[in-house]
């Protein structure tokens, strides 16, 4: 497989923090930030939670990175801790007793106010916000990060076969709640 | 079905980055960074410390004692060295290994802007 100037880039940078180049690792931060805040922010639901899980990722990429030998896996390792930190952020809430949905509402009140949609989006927004934060980042990952299955299932840990059906669940799930509403 | 799921997802919000948020983000998150290089260093030299103490601890036994001390000394000069060997050498490796990782991709990067496609893949 070719790969593109991005990723050689993105691979030289990784290489030059492991050595210890504090500008290579400000301009890394730079390139990934937004993508893993968006990530973040689609599973969790809430800007200021997405906030929080970057952070624990970034420390968590710190920690790591002086062992991550292979710099061509850095993409799907990256997005295995935010998810990771999605995942515990997930627990925390669960464990506090607030209720997810709540939060989602909130943030997602916070943003509409901000933008204007039109109704597909608004109907689609509905329904992926009644869906689990796992499903959230199965369809965040294939359909706005461009994974494939065999990515997605080394960054989730699972099978490909399971990341196939969880998907066609997923995906039918979304239609019958747009379908409701 | 995933063309449709494809279509609509493109309008899924992602929330809306705060730019303001993300500078002072990446400063906190860059001091991490160098704080935790410097640990890095720390702990190399002190490791290599212990082991320079330990050689030091033997040599000067294998000049006082006499003896099964003797022995000992000499085991701990020997292994005293050895660990500093160790030491020097796995920064060393590593270095290198980067050193030359490094240029590599600095080379692919150079044929691609070259000859404006994309470098061949790797083995």
């Amino acid at each position: 497989m070719r790969k593109s100037r991005s990723q050689i880039y993105d691979e030289l940078l990784v290489i030059k923090c492991r050595q210890g180049d504090k500008a290579a690792f400000d301009e890394l931060v730079g390139r990934w930030q937004k993508r893993l805040w968006h990530y973040a922010c689609r599973v969790t639901g809430s800007e200021s939670a997405a906030w929080d899980v970057v952070q624990e990722t970034w420390f968590g990429i710190i920690k790591g990175i002086r062992k991550l030998d292979d710099v061509s896996v850095f993409p799907r390792w990256a997005f295995r801790i935010v998810n990771n930190k999605c995942v515990d952020w997930g627990r925390r809430q669960r464990r506090q007793g607030r209720l997810n949905n709540e939060l989602t509402k909130q943030s997602r009140n916070e943003s509409d106010e901000k933008q204007n949609g039109d109704e597909k989006n608004e109907s689609l927004q509905a329904a992926i916000e009644k869906l689990s934060p796992e499903r959230r980042a199965l369809l965040a990952l294939r359909y706005s990060e461009g994974f494939d299955v065999s990515q997605i299932a080394e960054i989730l840990r699972i099978p490909e076969g399971t990341v196939k059906s969880r998907l066609h669940r997923t995906i039918n799930e979304l239609r019958q709640l747009m379908e409701r509403d | 079905m995933n063309d449709f799921v494809k279509r609509l997802l493109c309008g899924w919000s992602g929330g809306s980055y705060d730019l303001d948020k993300n500078s002072a983000f990446t400063q906190d998150v860059g001091k991490v960074y160098k704080k935790q290089l410097r640990k890095a260093v720390i702990e190399c030299y002190v490791r290599l410390a212990f082991a320079a103490a330990i050689t030091v601890y033997g040599a000067i036994g294998i000049k006082y004692n006499t003896g099964w001390h003797v022995t000992w000394a000499l085991f701990t000069a020997i292994v005293g060295v050895n660990a500093a060997m160790v030491i020097i050498l796995w920064y060393w490796q590593i270095q290198t290994k980067l050193s030359i990782q490094k240029e590599m991709k600095e080379l692919q990067l150079q044929i691609a802007e070259l000859t404006g496609k994309n470098p061949p893949a790797e083995n």
